[in-house]
């Protein structure tokens, strides 16, 4: 099974889904009700499951809006710094994350995908 | 400031005896009861697996329950006597960890269960100064077995 797939299975059963309403694109928080005790439970699920060192706030971008501030006040453009504390992610999810900031948790299972290929990478 | 007064009818809230082995991975522990409920022993050992994950992190975070993912033990049945305690670490985050927790009466598992744990950096509601010495301290007691305060 690939990573996607694997993820799949493991919030699925973590969250108690029976159907699979689960694509690239899922919103975890938004769409899927996904809680902060819930992404705790992910994380070590993926540590177990994939063998790779898992960060929360890097996994699950809690400091993305504070990352957004930081850029601000320093003077810099956010893409780049965003992009320099979140190599996982490509320019193009980083300025669609920014696009959409406002409208609530931006994280998708994508991202997840994103965080776990990047981290086996360095494994 | 309102006061809030906890009555346990316990003497005190260390609910371990000793820490006999600890490592990255494994620590163990004992503890004796005297005929109390269940959810006594299973305090005993979320508190083993939660000084588990606070020797891991050098006491520098604050460490809690946040779920007990399964436990099984005898229906109806009190905790008494002689217990061994042990627990593994399955799987972590920097912030989470997941163990599994095990107490054992004469070779025989009496309870046993998967904890999530989660560990935070220490606050002004989790202060480092009181609750690091605090927790520290007990730590070392119980690792050489002389009963805490």
């Amino acid at each position: 099974m690939d990573t996607l797939g694997e993820i799949k299975k493991i919030i699925m059963e973590l969250l108690d889904l029976e159907d699979d309403p689960i694509t690239p694109d899922t919103y975890l928080i938004k769409e899927l009700g996904a809680e902060s005790i819930d992404l705790l439970e992910l994380a070590v699920a993926i540590n177990s499951r994939f063998k790779i060192a898992v960060k929360d706030e890097d996994i699950f971008l809690t400091r993305f809006r504070l990352y957004l501030t930081e850029a601000t006040q320093k003077g810099m453009d956010n893409a780049p710094y965003i992009a320099g504390k979140y190599p996982h992610l490509t320019n193009g999810r980083i300025a669609e994350i920014i696009t959409h900031i406002s409208e609530g948790p931006q994280l998708k299972v994508k991202d997840l995908v994103s965080y776990i290929t990047n981290q086996s990478k360095g494994a | 400031m309102a006061e809030i007064v906890i009555n346990t009818g316990l003497h005190g809230f260390v609910m371990l005896d000793s820490v006999v082995e600890v490592s990255t991975s494994h620590i163990a522990g004992a503890r004796s009861f005297s005929d109390v409920p269940f959810y006594i022993g299973l305090e005993s050992l979320a508190q083993l697996g939660a000084y588990h994950i606070r020797y891991l992190t050098g006491f520098t975070r604050h460490v809690f329950l946040i779920k007990i993912i399964h436990c099984s033990f005898p229906a109806g049945k009190g905790v008494d006597g002689e217990y061994f305690l042990s627990g593994n670490l399955l799987s972590q985050s920097d912030s989470s960890f997941h163990c599994r927790l095990k107490m054992e009466k004469e070779n025989k598992t009496f309870m046993e269960g998967e904890f999530l744990f989660a560990a935070v950096d220490y606050d002004h509601n989790f202060q480092s100064e009181r609750l690091r010495h605090h927790y520290t301290k007990v730590f070392s007691c119980l690792h050489r077995d002389i009963k805490p305060d």
